[in-house]
């Protein structure tokens, strides 16, 4: 068997196990009804009277900080618990392949969610006339975030088998990510602690909040992709590296 | 084993330290080569070639500092500013990525009594004050070592020439030297000074004062008079300004050639009749002036312009006072709107009326290698006339007037590779006894020049671009239409940096709620006409009282009402109210009309895809057991 088609069945029986247990539909629902309730109640969506949809966007950084955490904990510190890491070890796969397979359903998963969002975008367009394209980059923004969190819980996921801990280990991270960039912060370091600008702009670069406000404007910057990628695929590889140690061990 | 000890090292913490930094560099690797793709619908983030251009030139660096009261407490007020503010930070760091180091940009917040806020007041950027007593900083200031260009408020009503603004402001930054231009006329635009023979003799000859167009050139640039009998336009000249030059010698034109070829940029109000010249000569009656072109020229360029016929647009028409004082139509006096103008070039954009006296039209393709814009032209529903008979009576004009169904160009701009109008040098002119230069005149363009066109030179003139208001101040002259703004707006930017010109005006990129606003619009609409219907019958009522006051009786009181008058009052006071009370009503309909519609909108879009989807997860759910007990 190639490894595409383990990684493929491996992000099948993952995706297939979200959807036969309640936790997708409640998590699915939850984002929706947290995303509409943000971007109408408090984003001022109608106030703005902009046929834009910045008010919906704006939020995504923050409530992924919660919900991707929530989705992604489980991921391996379940079959940590449970001991069917062994299991799922022992069969004909590379850890690798586990890790993408996992990896892969669990973002698939969070796009699903993403895009039954869809509604919004008939909204603004029945309402005037929007800049689809700066929609279409901003969906390919918050897919990405979503993708950085998601890997980075599933790091923290592979580190400890209490579900808890791994949450908040990854939440905190995550925000450390979102802060090193958020512009409150950033021009507090800057104006108030008189760093200088090159300095700060260049550790807002390690910020998620920078590549995906970059993304938010409608522009497909190679960078910023390249940033979200970077996040995966380190995310990814740390995980390998802690999975690997546990079995060594 | 060896292989082992690879794979050990690989999947540690070294590993992963070696991982972090190959990332970190490929990162920063990638980043010097970065590709980026506009999705945006006005290509908002793609800067102009020639914005490239001018930022690619740049030795030394320029700092732009940007100041933006962002404000704690959102009013709808300031939200507006704030997505413009966002646009314009936004459009800066383009600036930044297209410099390549050599724009510096800061962003400061100046709150009161901040030090920021000092540093706005220094670099001439201005608060704005807001309906709650806050001052809003929306502004930036250009610099290069010592000299600074500021713009006081980004005005969100130029967002469209925001890009143009800001390439301004560098230019001039960088090259701070005003332009020299030159204006060629045989009109008096430089004003007559007064003679003291014909004023004591009582005959005249009190001085003309300057034309504002000019006095308002001078403020900007170093404007330079030239003869219309020159044989060379001086080098330095950089903008060349020629007003209804009328019979103008060969050695001029050959002048202007010569001028255009290196790359001067020539701004020319030709006319097919000059009104202006009329009145000049007014001892000899009231013959118009015949028209001006510059026929070598624009022959070579590919244009014609024909200077006996002017041009009579029935939209744009204006009305003039006739013999008996009497409104009469103009057509062949036009007062052209948006439909007239070019909105999508930088000089025009923002120019909404412009007045055109009798001028001519331009007919015919530029030859190859030159690009054409029209920057003024007339709607279809328009016709050339006969200048001599336009300058007598409009009423024929109106009668046998048929639309010609064609868009005549009013004015336009020429660019691109310019060829000679004289293959054979300097022309000899009969009266001119210079010998011609041998053979060492321009036969091609090198540089980029650039001609504008124009076919009237009244607009140019005080009387049909300015007006005069009474003030209690006295008597104020102000801009009558957008002529003068665009004669400004045409000689800046020819006479700054040669890559402005190309520096497009922007799409504004204020995207409002289509739907909502339609809705505005009906209601007020709706209720605008029940008060104008209201207004009707106030009159009605004010003529009943007044007639009853009339027929009043001999022995009746004047200053008491009658009871017949009361009770038509009271009819009124009680329409009125009534009036009144119905408008009250309509505006609380809109009000309640929208916020129903965004009430759904809200709630359907908070509610109904959730709901969809647990009704679906609990379905499934119920399916699922359904299938497995039945097992």
């Amino acid at each position: 068997m190639n490894s595409w088609a383990n990684i493929k069945a491996i992000a099948k029986r993952e995706l297939v196990a979200y959807f036969d247990s309640p936790v997708a539909y409640v998590f699915i629902v939850i984002f929706l009804l947290l995303t509409g309730f943000f971007t109408f109640m408090l984003g001022g969506f109608f106030e703005q009277g902009q046929a834009t949809l910045h008010s919906f966007f704006m939020w995504h950084p923050w409530l992924y900080l919660f919900l991707v955490p929530a989705a992604g904990m489980r991921l391996w510190s379940e079959e940590r618990r449970l001991g069917t890491m062994e299991l799922l070890l022992t069969m004909p796969i590379t850890p690798w392949q586990a890790i993408i397979g996992k990896f892969l359903a669990s973002w698939l998963f969070l796009a699903i969610a993403l895009v039954l969002t869809f509604p919004v975008i008939i909204t603004v367009n029945y309402l005037g006339a929007p800049d689809n394209g700066v929609i279409l980059t901003s969906y390919i923004g918050s897919f990405l975030l979503a993708g950085g969190y998601l890997a980075i819980s599933c790091m923290t996921s592979a580190m400890t088998r209490n579900q808890v801990v791994s949450f908040i280990i990854s939440v905190v991270l995550c925000f450390l990510l979102i802060l090193v960039g958020y512009p409150p912060v950033t021009n507090f370091l800057y104006q108030v602690m008189g760093f200088k600008q090159s300095l700060v702009e260049t550790v807002a670069a390690f910020s998620v909040m920078t590549h995906f406000e970059s993304l938010q404007r409608g522009v497909l910057d190679s960078r910023d992709i390249i940033f979200f990628l970077s996040v995966i695929i380190f995310s990814l590889f740390t995980t390998g590296v802690i999975i690997r140690s546990h079995r060594a061990g | 084993m060896k292989k082992n000890s690879f794979e050990n090292i690989l999947y540690s913490v070294g590993g992963v330290v070696i991982l972090l930094i190959i990332i970190i560099a490929f990162n920063a690797l990638t980043a010097t080569v970065k590709q980026r793709f506009d999705f945006t619908k006005e290509k908002a983030y793609t800067l102009s070639a020639g914005t490239k251009a001018i930022l690619a030139h740049l030795d030394t660096p320029v700092k732009i500092r940007f100041y933006y009261s962002s404000g704690d407490n959102e009013s709808p007020d300031t939200i507006f500013f704030k997505t413009y503010a966002q646009h314009v930070s936004d459009l800066l760091q383009e600036y930044k990525q297209a410099g390549h180091g050599k724009i510096i940009v800061e962003q400061y917040d100046p709150k009161p009594d901040s030090d920021a806020e000092d540093s706005a007041r220094l670099d001439g950027v201005e608060g704005q004050p807001l309906p709650t007593g806050e001052k809003l900083y929306l502004g930036l200031s250009v610099s290069q070592v010592d000299t600074k260009e500021a713009i006081p408020f980004l005005d969100p009503s130029r967002e469209r020439l925001l890009e143009y603004d800001l390439s301004r402001a560098i230019t001039r930054v960088t090259e701070p030297q005003k332009p020299i231009v030159g204006v060629m006329s045989p009109l008096p635009i430089f004003g007559k000074p007064a003679n003291p023979m014909l004023v004591q003799m009582g005959q005249g000859g009190q001085g003309e004062p300057a034309w504002v167009f000019i006095s308002e050139l001078k403020s900007d640039f170093d404007v330079r008079e030239i003869e219309m009998t020159t044989a060379k336009i001086d080098n330095d000249v950089k903008v060349l300004v020629v007003v209804d030059p009328k019979d103008i010698s060969d050695t001029a034109q050959y002048a202007i050639d010569q001028f255009v070829l290196r790359g001067g940029k020539l701004i020319a109000f030709l006319d097919a009749v000059s009104i202006v010249d009329s009145r000049s000569q007014s001892m000899m009656g009231q013959m118009p002036g015949q028209g001006s072109s510059l026929d070598k020229l624009l022959k070579a360029w590919g244009i014609q312009f024909e200077t006996s016929k002017v041009v009579a647009d029935m939209n744009f028409k204006v009305k003039t006072m006739g013999p008996n004082n009497q409104p009469v139509d103009a057509p062949t006096f036009l007062a052209l709107d948006t439909s007239g103008i070019n909105t999508n070039d930088v000089a025009t954009s923002e120019i909404h009326d412009i007045w055109y006296a009798m001028g001519g039209v331009f007919t015919g393709t530029p030859v190859a290698g030159l690009n054409e814009t029209v920057l003024l032209k007339t709607t279809k529903d328009s016709q050339l006339v006969d200048g001599m008979m336009a300058s007598f009576s409009s009423d024929n004009i109106m009668r046998d007037f048929k639309p010609s169904g064609t868009e005549y160009a009013l004015a336009l701009r020429l660019t691109g590779k310019f060829k000679t109008a004289f293959p054979d040098g300097q022309p000899k002119d009969k009266d001119s006894t210079n010998a011609a230069p041998a053979g060492n005149s321009l036969k091609e363009s090198t540089d980029s020049p650039v001609v504008v066109l124009f076919g009237d030179a009244d607009m140019m003139a005080d009387q049909f671009c300015l007006r005069q208001q009474q003030t209690f101040l006295g008597t104020e002259v102000i801009p009558a239409n957008g002529n003068l703004i665009l004669a400004q707006n045409l000689v800046d930017q020819l006479g700054g940096d040669v890559n402005l010109i190309t520096v497009r005006s922007r799409a504004a990129m204020d995207r409002p709620f289509t739907r909502i606003k339609a809705l505005q619009a009906k209601a007020e609409e709706a209720s605008q006409s029940k008060i104008k219907a209201f207004e009707a019958t106030l009159q009605d009522a004010q003529e009943k009282i007044n007639e009853m006051q009339k027929s009043k009786g001999e022995g009746q009181q004047k200053f008491i009402l009658s009871p017949e008058q009361q009770v038509e009052l009271e009819k009124l006071k009680k329409n009125e109210a009534e009036v009144n009370v119905q408008l009250k009503q309509e505006k609380k309909n809109l009000t309640r009309e929208i916020n129903a519609l965004e009430n759904t909108i809200k709630w359907s879009n908070i509610i109904a895809m959730p709901a969809l989807v647990a009704i679906s997860g609990i379905g499934l759910a119920i399916f699922k057991r359904k299938r497995t007990s039945a097992k």
